[in-house]
């Protein structure tokens, strides 16, 4: 250790650190937002291809499923996934950068976990509740009207019961993390409220 | 003519706190180029805020919460799209040792920790603790993050025992 080039002083040190002197030019500025628009041009197209797919796939469900039931649900799964699909574009940002950037940054941070915490509070009305429809009309489907030729009945509904109640809890417990992950955001949202 | 001052505002701003905008990169990303990259996000997002700067607070007010606040919203996405990477001494060390030949070991050994103090912080003590390195006192503290001047008051107060704590061992004693 250099006594005479030492700094004794932390905010000194901090600032006068060497720069990796990175020239950001007007020019540079502008084809990082040209960047950014192409990103999002990019996103809003990956969301306009996978809505097709996934309306062909359900139609092959439809088509391949027999009895009205299985049918009608694979209908509702295929709006279900459609609405979801929605909900997430509606909801997801719609430019990458923030257009409130001046706020105070507590302000800004806390608006941010109040978006998330909404979000997930209400998980269970736009990115569960849609499939419930036609998930039941395809068990019920599945139960009274479409049988495995390869079982006997009474083991192919058993399998189906069990199948039903997984998918169930699965979902349960999708909720409850959701429910957690909101609960848990707002105890930051309390912390924050205390320290302005 | 409307871009035309927008760009003179943002030229005027960035000549003054380009250096301070470094650092603050420096504090958020590890990785020498995303933090390029974060470094150009910042500039655009203070470039894009000129059009609603009304004067209310102070330029260097502005241009901080501008900068944190782009540079956590940047953070959170990286999380989201692949594990953000923190940094190793190694690479700290790579990313000095390059830039600083003729500083002394120890002053290096405390950049690093001090840097590792930093980037391991949740957003808002890091905040707080890249505005006091910055020399920023209380007043101007809270007035950027929104704090009040108790809370401020608490975080600084936290803020010189970690350094104290973390640069102790390497010779940096006075946390003023």
């Amino acid at each position: 250790m250099s006594p005479e080039t030492f700094p004794n002083d932390a905010k000194t040190l901090w600032r006068n650190q060497p720069s990796e002197e990175t020239v950001v030019t007007l020019d540079k500025i502008r084809d990082r937002a040209e960047k950014f628009q192409s990103q999002v041009r990019r996103r809003n197209m990956r969301e306009y291809l996978v809505a097709p797919a996934v309306v062909v796939v359900c139609g092959f469900w439809l088509w391949f499923f027999p009895g009205w039931m299985m049918k009608t649900g694979s209908s509702f799964l295929i709006v279900a996934v459609l609405f979801v699909m929605w909900q997430l574009h509606k909801r997801g940002p719609s430019e990458l950068l923030p257009s409130d950037a001046g706020m105070p940054l507590v302000v800004f941070h806390r608006e941010a976990l109040i978006r998330q915490r909404d979000a997930l509070r209400s998980v269970g009305t736009w990115g569960l509740a849609p499939f419930i429809p036609g998930f039941v009309l395809m068990v019920l489907g599945r139960y009274f009207q479409v049988h495995s030729l390869t079982r006997t009945l009474a083991w192919d509904r058993q399998i189906i019961i069990v199948c039903a109640v997984v998918a169930v809890l699965i979902s349960g417990i999708v909720w409850l993390l959701n429910v957690w992950g909101a609960e848990r955001l707002q105890r930051e949202i309390d912390h924050l409220d205390g320290l302005c | 003519m409307k871009t035309e001052i927008q760009n003179e505002h943002y030229l005027s701003a960035a000549a003054v706190f380009s250096g301070a905008l470094e650092r603050l990169a420096r504090g958020y990303e590890a990785d020498r180029e995303l933090r390029k990259d974060l470094l150009q996000e910042i500039h655009l997002a203070l470039w894009r805020s000129m059009t609603s700067f009304d004067g209310r607070c102070s330029v260097r007010t502005w241009v901080y919460r501008v900068a944190h606040n782009t540079a956590a919203t940047y953070i959170a996405r990286q999380r989201r799209t692949k594990l953000h990477k923190l940094a190793t001494f190694e690479e700290l060390a790579d990313s000095f040792a390059t830039d600083s030949p003729e500083k002394s070991a120890d002053e290096q050994q405390a950049l690093w920790r001090l840097m590792e103090t930093v980037q391991g912080l949740n957003p808002l003590d890091k905040q707080v603790m890249l505005l006091y390195l910055e020399d920023l006192d209380a007043d101007a503290i809270g007035e950027v993050t929104g704090l009040s001047p108790g809370a401020v008051s608490t975080k600084v107060h936290r803020i010189k025992a970690i350094i104290a704590k973390r640069l102790q061992p390497v010779g940096v004693t006075h946390v003023p």
